[in-house]
């Protein structure tokens, strides 16, 4: 691809894409300096704890994209119009959490290798986010199938609301099993939150960050979506035209 | 490997495949625009 090609802004560029990309790259500066630079150590865990600034946000927002996806699903498949666009924010809303989820796991795994001297361990919180990560795979997989646009939408939507069912199974498997992974430090049962100010103000922020980094690439992949879908509208009415010409008799 | 390096990767390879998403979304993007026209993109 030329220079003159790539220095195009892409179709799917307005105004709103631009604010929330810059917000994204400001905001993911400002995480890095903090979650790197200005936050403490942890008492137990050393500097390893500054991986928890990654691993966190991008399991929560990727929690946050499958819901989407369940809610988006839902209302194609009950709402007047089974609106193609909400199967498109669906699908492009499940390609970003699996992103996130994959990141979760490679961070994790990380994080694991220097807590707990493995990469790896079948424990419940982390087979059953891999589980979560590969079920959205096999979504994704399940859109690809043929069949028209309404068929993959039907079909995906009904996928996606079985799905999510997995979410409370992940969240809660450290409490529901014997786990080696900790249990929720922010978001417990009881509401008590023990962690330093400036750790739990930076990890909110990544929530934040990623939050942004996600309606961004939603917005973006929803748009090049709907250019696919597009097109392949007007490749089977260019082929029913020239079907039709092949019948009329000479 | 040191303590340091599990750490700047870990952030490295959080960032890496979003930017390669975002890239190949506005790689493809290009791609379908000259089979698309206005009416096709109702967000400009």
């Amino acid at each position: 691809m030329s220079n003159a090609t790539t220095s195009v802004p892409p179709p799917t560029r307005t105004a709103a894409t631009r604010n929330l990309g810059l917000i994204a790259i400001v905001g993911s500066i400002i995480l890095a300096l903090l979650g790197l630079f200005f936050t403490a150590e942890d008492v137990d865990q050393g500097s390893s704890v500054r991986i928890m600034y990654v691993h966190v946000p991008t399991a929560w927002v990727a929690y946050l994209a499958f819901v989407f996806t369940a809610v988006c699903s839902a209302g194609h498949l009950w709402g007047k119009k089974h609106s193609l666009n909400l199967d498109r924010l669906a699908g492009a809303s499940a390609e970003v959490g699996v992103i996130f989820m994959g990141v979760t796991l490679v961070t994790g795994s990380l994080w694991g290798r220097l807590s707990w001297g493995t990469y790896w361990q079948w424990d419940p919180r982390l087979t059953t986010t891999a589980f979560l990560f590969v079920t959205y795979v096999g979504y994704l997989a399940v859109r690809g199938l043929g069949g028209t646009q309404q068929q993959r939408a039907k079909r995906s939507a009904i996928v996606a609301l079985f799905a999510v069912l997995e979410i409370p199974l992940v969240h809660f498997s450290v409490l529901l099993w014997r786990s080696l992974h900790q249990e929720a430090t922010v978001l417990r049962p009881n509401g008590d939150v023990t962690m330093d100010g400036l750790m739990l103000f930076s990890l909110i922020f990544g929530v934040a960050v990623f939050t942004v980094i996600f309606a961004w690439l939603v917005l973006h992949r929803n748009r090049v979506l709907a250019l696919v879908d597009a097109v392949e509208l007007r490749g089977i009415d260019a082929a029913l035209e020239a079907r039709r010409a092949e019948e009329v008799p000479s | 490997m040191k303590h340091a390096d599990f750490i700047v990767i870990s952030w490295v390879l959080s960032f890496v495949p979003i930017a390669l998403y975002a890239w190949r979304n506005a790689r493809r993007a290009r791609q379908l625009d000259p089979f698309v026209d206005k009416s096709d993109k109702p967000w400009t």
